[in-house]
């Protein structure tokens, strides 16, 4: 019985998951044969070049806890991304295909999810993974349906059981976690960027980089880029948030926030009240609805604290300033000051001396 | 220009509560809107304002959906649908586009399709590309403001870092993440008096014709395996801050103590 695996012929074989003599393991159609995870390496331009997102680590290190199996990774881009195969190499990307075709140097997001479905077809993984930044939403819901298979967005957990992929996601504004997995192959899933942790990066890693031709059906009709947008402001890199919700009732709080941020080192968020009002762009919003923000200190400015805006606040300390009390805001506060909001924020602008 | 507004009811998830048992307590709360909804009818109501059209809202939901339909009449939708089944419960992301492609490629003839860019119980954001994809229609997502060049629609995209301002070629499904502030371009008490007047027609999965297992949880490619509550809470620690100055100092002596 040593070495038997079951698919022997012979009648007098007591192994309990022999199968029917004559039959062979291959002839099981029901077995998927997928397996490797793909990976879209998705760039950002700047003024310093092109770099891998910062997600990009993170989803391979993940990648790599779950399985041993390959790993791929897609990249769009001219010659210039050559100097990323590296580093995507040094991560643990087994093989990189690279789609260099002149229009998809710029971002097309049905092409994008085009030339993904196309790849698949080739290398049938048996997962995607793709960062839950604003283009990766895109691109992977795209793809899901290219490929008429499932997709788990924005997860915050991933385990495996075997080569199927157990996803957790926070729904109902942060009110439940659910865990969720596919009944198809590939399975996809988007994770929110910010998770998990990067692998450390090894040099000695090797991987193979293939060129791949690709002709997109259609493109975007665009008629004009602002790379650097002057009003974006990132939250999720600040040290300190001084974050603005509905108890702040004049906009020119907002102008003295902003101002207390410049002379702090600050950045200045939002919760999803004064979004709806028009007064702060969605991207500053924090919450499940909005973005995952990790800083070290948190100032909670007249913000009630629904459990969705909660859901998205994982900082060192967090201070809750609010005039009622009773607010659930104080339930995650490290620190809660029963005060007047706006009045504390303009007598932080007038104190502080820098 | 025909135009359908595809939009969500959902439960308002700032109230809901989780109870000492970490058990969601769903009972009393109110069905709204979803917000990205309204952004997404509201735009419509613009573009028609400038180029004229008729707008269909459009939602897949319980018979209670019919609600949310109302107010999207009261805001400007000419007539609306419900898209109303016990076997379209459960249906995940793939499953909810696969019952409203199919509603639209029966029954609708359209330039534009508005979604709201997410619904804030779900926060997917994946039903406008994939209905994109099902209908074969041109996907513009982020959409926040638009603008008329000739008869040309132009729209802009906000990806954080990058705005993009492209042209809109119908057939194409527009995902809205802003625009007019929810606060403003309330109905008049006239349009509230002829939302009463217009159409709500309801259709079920088999004048849809499509099968048991296309739609709800059998039509569904992902499943729900389990579900929790998180627990969110620390310590607290309350400090009186009558005075705003004291107040002021304090905090910046947390964050002095960072550096």
């Amino acid at each position: 019985m040593n070495n038997c695996n079951g698919s022997c012929s012979n009648e007098n074989c007591s192994n309990p998951d022999r199968l029917p003599p004559g039959m062979l393991t291959e002839y099981d159609l029901n077995q998927e044969t997928a397996l490797g995870t793909l990976i879209w390496a998705e760039t950002i331009s700047d003024k310093d070049g092109i770099h891998i997102h910062k997600s990009v680590p993170e989803i391979i290190g993940k990648a790599k806890e779950l399985s041993d199996d390959r790993l791929f990774a897609i990249i769009f881009g001219s010659v210039d991304v050559k100097p990323l195969y590296n580093e995507l190499f040094s991560y643990g990307i087994d093989s990189l295909y690279h789609i260099r075709n002149k229009d998809l140097e710029t971002y097309h997001p049905e092409a994008y999810a085009e030339a993904i479905t196309d790849l698949v077809d080739r290398i049938k993984p048996a997962t995607i993974l793709i960062s839950g930044t604003p283009r990766g939403r895109e691109v992977a819901p795209l793809t899901a349906a290219m490929l008429q298979t499932g997709l788990t967005a924005d997860c915050t957990a991933l385990t495996s059981n075997g080569r199927q992929l157990i996803m957790t996601r926070p729904a109902f504004g942060g009110n439940i976690l659910a865990t969720i997995s596919c009944n198809k192959f590939p399975q996809m899933a988007t994770v929110r960027p910010g998770t998990f942790k990067p692998l450390e990066p090894k040099i000695e890693r090797k991987g193979t980089a293939i060129s791949r031709p690709f002709t997109p059906s259609r493109l975007k009709q665009i008629v004009n880029l602002e790379n650097e947008n002057d009003n974006f402001i990132d939250i999720t890199d600040a040290d300190i948030l001084i974050s603005l919700g509905n108890g702040i009732k004049d906009r020119s709080t907002i102008e003295e926030a902003e101002q207390l941020a410049k002379k702090m080192g600050a950045k200045v968020s939002c919760s999803r009240a004064l979004v709806e009002k028009g007064w702060f762009p969605h991207s500053r919003q924090v919450g499940q609805s909005g973005r995952n923000v990790s800083p070290k200190l948190y100032l909670a400015f007249g913000i009630s604290g629904s459990v969705q805006h909660k859901a998205g606040i994982h900082a060192d300390k967090v201070v809750a300033i609010n005039d009622d009390p009773d607010a659930p805001i104080h339930e995650i506060a490290d620190v809660s000051i029963i005060g007047n909001a706006s009045e504390i924020i303009r007598k932080m602008n007038s104190q502080f001396h820098h | 220009m025909k135009i359908l507004v595809m939009i969500k009811q959902v439960p308002d998830v700032s109230l809901i509560e989780i109870d000492e048992n970490g058990i969601l307590q769903r009972n009393g709360v109110p069905a709204i809107l979803d917000p990205f909804s309204l952004f997404a009818l509201k735009m419509a109501v613009n573009i028609k304002k400038k180029i004229g059209g008729m707008i269909t809202a459009i939602t897949m939901g319980p018979l209670q959906a019919k609600e949310a339909l109302v107010t999207c009449l009261e805001y400007g939708a000419d007539n609306a649908f419900l898209l109303n089944d016990k076997d379209f419960a459960g249906s995940d992301t793939w499953a909810t586009a696969k019952v409203l492609s199919t509603f639209v490629k029966n029954e609708m003839e359209f330039d534009l399709i508005f979604c709201g860019m997410q619904a804030i119980d779900g926060d997917t954001a994946q039903v406008p590309a994939e209905l994109s994809v099902l209908l074969n229609a041109e996907l513009a997502s982020y959409v926040n403001n638009f603008k008329m060049d000739g008869n040309k629609l132009l729209v802009s995209q906000n990806y954080d870092r990058e705005t993009r301002w492209i042209e809109i070629k119908s057939p194409a499904v527009i995902s809205v993440s802003g625009g007019t502030p929810l606060n403003e371009g309330l109905p008049s008490i006239e349009d509230y008096i002829n939302a009463r007047k217009k159409s709500i027609q309801t259709r079920n999965r088999i004048d849809l014709g499509l099968g048991a297992f296309s739609a709800g949880i059998n039509g569904s490619h992902t499943k729900v395996i389990s579900s929790m509550s998180p627990i969110l809470s620390k310590k607290r620690n309350i400090v009186d801050g009558n005075d705003p100055n004291a107040a002021a100092k304090y905090i910046l002596s947390l964050a002095e103590e960072l550096k």
